[in-house]
């Protein structure tokens, strides 16, 4: 007898919903995303039971006719592309056919669907693939969907699934990723009895992005965007100081598509590097907009990953959108404050609280001409609505503060910070973070225009390293080149230097290189050169810039400051502490109860 | 305590002690000078443990004793009082009253047994000297010395004494790592300095006696243990020598140089000054380009623009093209008197020679840079 023999569409059906349907959270991706696809403007979604095993879906899309409930699901039926061409060129969110027939194998549903036009609605309920009952029924335009005991007949699966408040947690992300992409539709979310979170149909994303975070956060994102083909980028990033110890709070977006990317987040992390520690991220919003033949979706099943074709062009798009929204930041750096209380708890649903900043950054998004950003081919979104622009602009201030020459010092404080005073406050720089950020600057240009100058030593000297550092040598030993240093490894822990960095000659080159070698070793392994070769520099402008504890005359504290208006970013050290604070004159009179 | 003297006299000791006194230090008494009367003298001492100077003057002394007062505040009230004599009396709890003419100060004083002890010399065997050569000698090396800290054998200047050669000689030796200074003088009574080879003895301590020996005359010198002792007339400057060995610095002096630049040493530097503008950065290179036909100096500075200039030169060898840092250049032909320098190069990654006719015994080491 024939060993290999083709699978029976039910077996087929229930491998395939092991790569679609992991867990609840998937089950509502797919069910919202066909609601999103049947042009839905208000959406449903409701949670029940034990660890979400039950789900419902309701929207007021174009719903099916009898026949296309009972095709609808057989696996590969679809309504959404019917040629090669079309998988070419996927404009909708879904498009396998593979969803609902995959559902279906793994729980009990019951669908009602009616399109506008026909008089009475469809019921059809099936269990574990097979179907119990077709029949007409009264119900709404639209369709709605439950999914009752979610793998009643997959007890592994079961097993897999947390605790309910996890699984919800899920949900809810997946619920805010499609909503953040749609600020169009209504989305509603209800979990057992409690209305969880209603977001009515938005005029713009400003104002989805209010519904959906706590009051107050979004306002001090820099909105963000980029159009030159072939991609165009739009969305809001959070300033620098606002930030997270882990990506989730970062919503990427694909042609509407919710995505997660290694590439692009990598990318928007760029942007980042030197203002925000290691291991820390940004929040944001952030929508690419390229043709579809530039893009393939249909890699993964879930579809959560995708493959460009020109990764190099996209890469560099999204780090310039990143880059110059900061920019803009910094070109208003004196409205802005910087406080303490600023980070978030990590939890999945912040909680609001008070965010230390005064400006919300409106005025730049709504400049006259910007056009709106396109989610789908057929919609599109005005960023922001007008009235709320003029409000806003009245608000604030329009002004650039001063720049840091031209602030007033009072004096050195445990001669570490430097106090200025300005017309709203009181300004505290961190003399070591100052100076590095200017070292650091001026080394990195120079650096991209070749070897550092370089001083050759009468006689070579020897440095001695470490066995760790003997092997972390091997690779980044031509770096140090870049850097101004020529060295040969000389026996097994000792190395050669033959010249060093001109600039670090005043403060002892080879102390240096042995603090260079051991907080590069200290580091790890790096997925590129380029990246070392930053942190070399990073730890160079580290070494060379005045330390904390250092007494500085007047003349050098203004001569610093004057240096920091040269610079491109001035708001973090090259490691992403904050080099300059504020504490505002309202603070102040709060404190002496002066109001 | 109690005495009078001459003003002039006391404001040359002062002069002398408030520079070797500490500016700030944690141990406040070194920033004092301690008096001391006794005998027919006052004696002014100023230390900050590596270096101490003491200056002996004539005084009327009515009683003996000592006691610190601050320098810097004593020398500027000496230099601004008119009158030919001062009185300096000694009161209660360290107060030191001063007086002159219808002016008077009290100031407060710390007791002179918190001063620390310096080395007595009193049997040295002690060796005379030209101060002018001395200085000379000391000008043309000091520039060369290390600031690094950790460099602690290349933070001075290194004495050799060259009984070998004939006739025998001094030899002072200074560099930084990426250039050194050396210069010998003919010296017979070198051989009675009471050090085997060589000692450094430190920049700070170089920098004093190089301005003590201004005035010129002979100066006496001696080497006790780790001590060296300069005394010139009612001055005498103490240093304790740099415990550590000088690097064998002969390894680095390139030879075999066949590629010979020939400039008149005041149009260099005036070229270099004016090319060195542009690098505001003290580390900043400058690229000069040489042949037959002349040098072309490249200033280049991404910051603020670039400059170059050309001149005719006298040059045998290939054409090269070699980088320096300027201010190696500058601070060499500022010590010497040459009216024509040589250059004598290997390549353009090897040690230049700087040497000058008239500066006889002398030569300068300067590596180049990579740009």
């Amino acid at each position: 007898m024939a060993k290999i023999r083709v699978m029976a569409e039910n077996l087929a059906n229930k491998i395939a919903a092991g790569e679609v349907v992991e867990r609840p959270a998937s089950v509502v991706k797919e069910l919202v995303e066909n609601a999103i696809d049947a042009q839905a403007k208000k959406i449903i979604v409701e949670i029940e039971g034990p660890v979400c095993r039950n789900i419902r879906v309701i929207d007021n899309g174009t719903g099916m006719e009898e026949d296309d409930v009972l095709l609808a699901l057989e696996r590969h039926a679809t309504s959404k592309i019917c040629t090669e061409e079309d998988l070419v060129a996927i404009k909708t969110l879904g498009f396998r056919g593979e969803a609902l027939p995959s559902l279906a194998a793994v729980s009990r549903v019951e669908l009602q669907s009616r399109t506008r036009e026909s008089t009475a609605g469809t019921c059809l309920r099936v269990a574990a693939g097979v179907v119990k009952e077709v029949r007409q029924c009264g119900c709404p335009p639209g369709t709605q969907l439950w999914i009752r005991d979610l793998f009643f007949n997959q007890p592994a699966r079961r097993k897999f699934l947390r605790r309910e408040r996890t699984e919800f947690a899920h949900v809810l992300d997946t619920v805010t990723r499609l909503a953040l992409a749609r600020a169009d539709i209504h989305f509603s979310l209800r979990h057992g009895n409690r209305q969880g979170h209603d977001w009515p149909a938005a005029t713009s994303l400003q104002q989805r992005l209010e519904q959906v975070f706590p009051k107050g956060l979004a306002q001090s994102w820099l909105s963000c965007s980029h159009n030159e083909t072939p991609v165009n980028i739009s969305g809001y990033l959070s300033p620098p100081e606002v930030r997270r110890p882990n990506s989730r709070m970062l919503f990427l977006y694909v042609n509407g598509r919710p995505i997660r990317d290694r590439l692009l987040s990598v990318a928007l992390m760029e942007a980042y590097r030197t203002l925000i520690p290691k291991g820390q991220f940004p929040m944001g919003v952030l929508f690419l907009e390229l043709s579809a033949e530039l893009v393939d979706v249909n890699v993964h099943p879930a579809k959560a990953e995708v493959r460009f074709h020109n990764p190099g062009a996209v890469f560099k798009a999204v780090t310039s959108a990143a880059e110059n929204a900061l920019v803009g930041m910094e070109r208003r750096r004196w409205q802005r404050r910087l406080g303490t209380d600023t980070r978030l708890q990590p939890a999945v649903v912040p909680t609001p609280q008070r965010l230390g900043f005064s400006l919300g950054e409106k005025q730049q998004i709504a400049e006259p001409g910007t056009p709106g950003f396109m989610i789908k081919d057929s919609v599109r979104y005005e960023m922001l609505a007008e009235e709320e622009t003029t409000k806003v602009a009245e608000e604030e201030p329009k002004d650039i503060g001063p720049f840091f020459g031209e602030l007033t010092v009072i004096g050195q404080l445990h001669n570490t910070y430097i106090l200025c005073e300005t017309p709203d406050g009181l300004i505290l720089i961190d003399q070591h973070a100052a100076h590095e950020r200017a070292h650091y600057e001026a080394l990195r240009r120079e650096s991209t225009k070749g070897p550092l100058a370089s001083q050759i030593l009468m006689a070579p000297a020897t440095v001695e390293v470490t066995a760790e550092e003997a092997v972390w040598l091997e690779e980044t030993l031509s770096l140090f080149q870049q850097l101004g240093f020529s060295l040969d490894p000389f026996g097994d822990h000792t190395l050669v230097v033959r010249s060093v960095p001109a600039v670090a000659l005043r403060q002892e080159p080879l102390v240096l290189l042995r603090e260079i070698v051991a907080t590069g070793c200290s580091r790890g392994s790096y997925p590129t050169s380029g990246e070392v070769l930053e942190d070399l520099l990073q730890s160079m402008a580290c070494r060379l810039a005045i330390k904390a504890g250092q007494r500085l005359t007047n003349e050098e504290m203004v001569a610093l400051l004057r240096q920091l208006d040269g610079l491109q970013q001035c708001a973090t050290c090259p490691h992403g502490r904050p080099l300059w604070w504020k504490l505002t004159k309202a603070e102040l009179e709060r404190i002496f109860n002066r109001s | 305590m109690e005495l009078t003297i001459e003003r002039d006299d006391l404001l040359r000791g002062l002069q002398k002690s408030q520079s070797v006194a500490e500016k700030r230090s944690s141990m406040p008494v070194l920033s004092n000078v301690l008096l001391e009367a006794k005998d027919e003298y006052l004696h002014l001492t100023a230390t900050n443990l590596e270096v101490s100077y003491t200056g002996s003057h004539q005084a009327t002394v009515i009683t003996e004793g000592a006691v610190t007062i601050q320098a810097r505040k004593f020398y500027e009230i000496v230099k601004e009082l008119p009158f030919p004599e001062i009185r300096i009396l000694e009161k209660e709890n360290n107060w030191v009253n001063i007086s002159s003419g219808n002016t008077e100060y009290n100031l407060v004083g710390l007791p002179a047994d918190e001063f620390p002890q310096v080395t007595k010399f009193e049997d040295a065997s002690w060796v005379e000297m030209e101060a002018v050569l001395l200085k000379e000698m000391i000008d043309k090396t000091l520039f060369a010395v290390s600031t690094e800290e950790t460099r602690y054998n290349l933070s001075g200047i290194y004495f050799e004494k060259l009984e070998t050669e004939d006739p025998v000689s001094l030899r002072l030796v200074a560099t930084d790592g990426h250039r050194l200074s050396l210069v010998q003088k003919a010296l017979p009574e070198v051989t009675r300095f009471d050090f085997d080879k060589g000692i450094i003895a430190p920049r700070k301590g170089m920098q004093e006696l190089s301005r003590l020996l201004e005035e010129g005359e002979q100066v006496e010198i001696t080497f006790q243990e780790n001590t060296a002792i300069f005394r010139k007339a009612e001055s005498t400057l103490l240093m304790r020598l740099i415990d550590g060995d000088f690097p064998d610095y002969n390894t680095v002096i390139p030879k075999n140089c066949e590629r010979i630049l020939e400039i008149e040493r005041s149009t260099f530097m005036e070229m270099l000054r004016r090319m060195s503008i542009i690098s505001t950065e003290r580390y900043r290179g400058i690229r000069c380009k040489i042949s037959a036909d002349g040098m072309e100096i490249i200033s280049n500075n991404p910051e603020i623009g670039d400059a170059r200039e050309d001149i005719p030169v006298k040059y045998q060898g290939e054409e090269m093209t070699i980088a320096f840092n300027p201010r190696y250049f500058m601070e060499t032909l500022a010590v010497m008197k040459s009216k024509m320098i040589a250059a004598k190069m290997i390549d353009e990654s090897s040690a230049c020679i700087i040497s000058g006719e008239e500066d006889e015994g002398f030569f300068a080491v300067i590596m180049p840079m990579r740009l």
